[in-house]
């Protein structure tokens, strides 16, 4: 269930992903900042669904502490991207977001 | 004066035969009394060795499942009801152990981990059919030097080895789950031309089935899945039939050494599937993303964006 969740959260942070790096690009594309904006949503929504989810049934100190970790994660690249001197590493951050999601499948994965 | 019994209406009439006549003595019907006597025999003796198959019930008529498996005679049922024993059950007769409403219902847990949950020891012709088989730290079902058994729909899990056949011949062990088990899901050990089909070895620590000196057995329509190193093991055993089979997300799908003339087709394998998962979403993901740039395009279209 968890792994199903975050393979649905994974896809939504590549499509957040391919549309914010064609918004960088292209910054008159209006489609495409509110695609961005709205699958960010969406990813971050699913994210402490996930973690809700995840923490209730397996709570543990350094489980939380992953989650935050993860939530944190969320949230620099936030505030990275909303920065008008650092903006241009937003992508950078958007793919270690990525990892993030493949950590979360993965330590997931039916055993 | 006539004397009362050798008149024409005598009893004794049938005496009155003359010597040299064919037959014995003739009853009323006609049948040679020898022909009846010969029946009555016959049935009394059939009667008396036939014993009728019976079902006991546990624990209405006896409080445990040993009990029960030691009051049967051969061909007897133990019904086992719903609810959870804690026995470690010998079997040593040819009788058909039932769970009442199947391995979800009927629980026996080990009373003493040390042994099997459950032993067929020396029997041809048992059945074992409905109940999990849990917690001990030999084996859930043992099949000991037994042949021509039935294993049906039964669950065997948290063992250390699920279902375990050794010196074991022409057995069917069919629609079991033998599944997070320390070390094999279902295993043989120098057993040969049993038949198991429709069984799932999920799950289980070590391997998932497991063919050890063991010939001339066949495999199909089994499920390996998830276990940590083999599916489908075949270690020292030649002529094996294994079709149709699923082991998909082990570490090793299926490992044969030292085995000849094994018939492997048709089985579906894959080792850790879940690996190949993200490249799949990514893929998904790029579709999805043209797809809703087009919705978006349309449903909230700027002149930019068409001019683009």
């Amino acid at each position: 269930m968890i792994a199903l969740l975050a393979s649905i959260g994974f896809m939504f942070a590549v499509v957040t992903f391919l549309a914010g790096f064609r918004m960088v690009r292209r910054a008159d594309h209006q489609a495409e900042v509110l695609m961005h904006r709205v699958n960010g949503y969406c990813t971050i929504t699913l994210y402490l669904v996930l973690a809700s989810v995840s923490v209730a049934k397996n709570f543990g100190a350094l489980y939380l502490a992953a989650w935050i970790i993860g939530f944190i994660l969320h949230m620099m690249k936030v505030a990275l991207a909303r920065t008008k001197y650092v903006m241009r590493y937003g992508s950078y951050m958007g793919a270690a977001l990525l990892i993030t999601w493949l950590i979360v499948i993965f330590t997931h994965l039916p055993s | 004066m006539r004397f009362p019994f050798t008149g024409k209406n005598s009893v004794l009439k049938g005496m009155d035969r003359p010597a040299g006549e064919a037959g014995g003595p003739v009853g009323e019907a006609g049948w040679p009394v020898g022909m009846i006597a010969g029946v009555c025999l016959f049935l009394s003796f059939f009667l008396f060795s036939v014993s009728w198959a019976k079902d006991i019930i546990v624990p209405t008529d006896r409080s445990t499942i040993q009990g029960a498996v030691d009051s049967a005679a051969p061909g007897d049922a133990v019904v086992i009801e719903d609810g959870r024993y804690a026995e470690n059950v010998v079997i040593t007769k040819a009788i058909t152990v039932r769970g009442r409403s199947g391995y979800a219902g009927v629980i026996i847990e080990a009373k003493n981990a040390e042994l099997p949950v459950v032993k067929v020891h020396g029997v041809t012709g048992a059945v074992v059919t409905g109940v999990t088989a849990k917690g001990s730290n030999a084996y859930g079902i043992h099949f000991y030097r037994s042949s021509g058994c039935t294993l049906s729909n039964n669950r065997a899990a948290a063992n250390s080895t699920g279902i375990y056949l050794e010196y074991s011949n022409n057995n069917t062990v069919s629609g079991n789950v033998a599944e997070g088990n320390a070390n094999e899901g279902i295993s043989l050990f120098s057993s040969n031309n049993n038949l198991l089909s429709g069984n799932n070895a999920n799950a289980n620590s070590e391997k998932g089935i497991t063919l050890l000196s063991s010939s001339g057995n066949t495999l199909t329509g089994n499920t390996a899945d998830s276990n940590y190193w083999n599916g489908i093991t075949l270690w020292s055993s030649n002529g094996n039939t294994i079709r149709n089979n699923t082991a998909l997300n082990n570490t090793y799908a299926m490992v044969v050494s030292y085995s000849e003339d094994n018939d492997i087709t048709d089985n579906n394998m894959m080792r850790r599937i879940y690996y190949l998962l993200p490249v799949a979403l990514v893929y998904f993901a790029i579709i999805v993303y043209f797809i809703e740039k087009r919705l978006f395009i349309i449903f909230f279209s700027a002149p930019s964006v068409e001019a683009s």
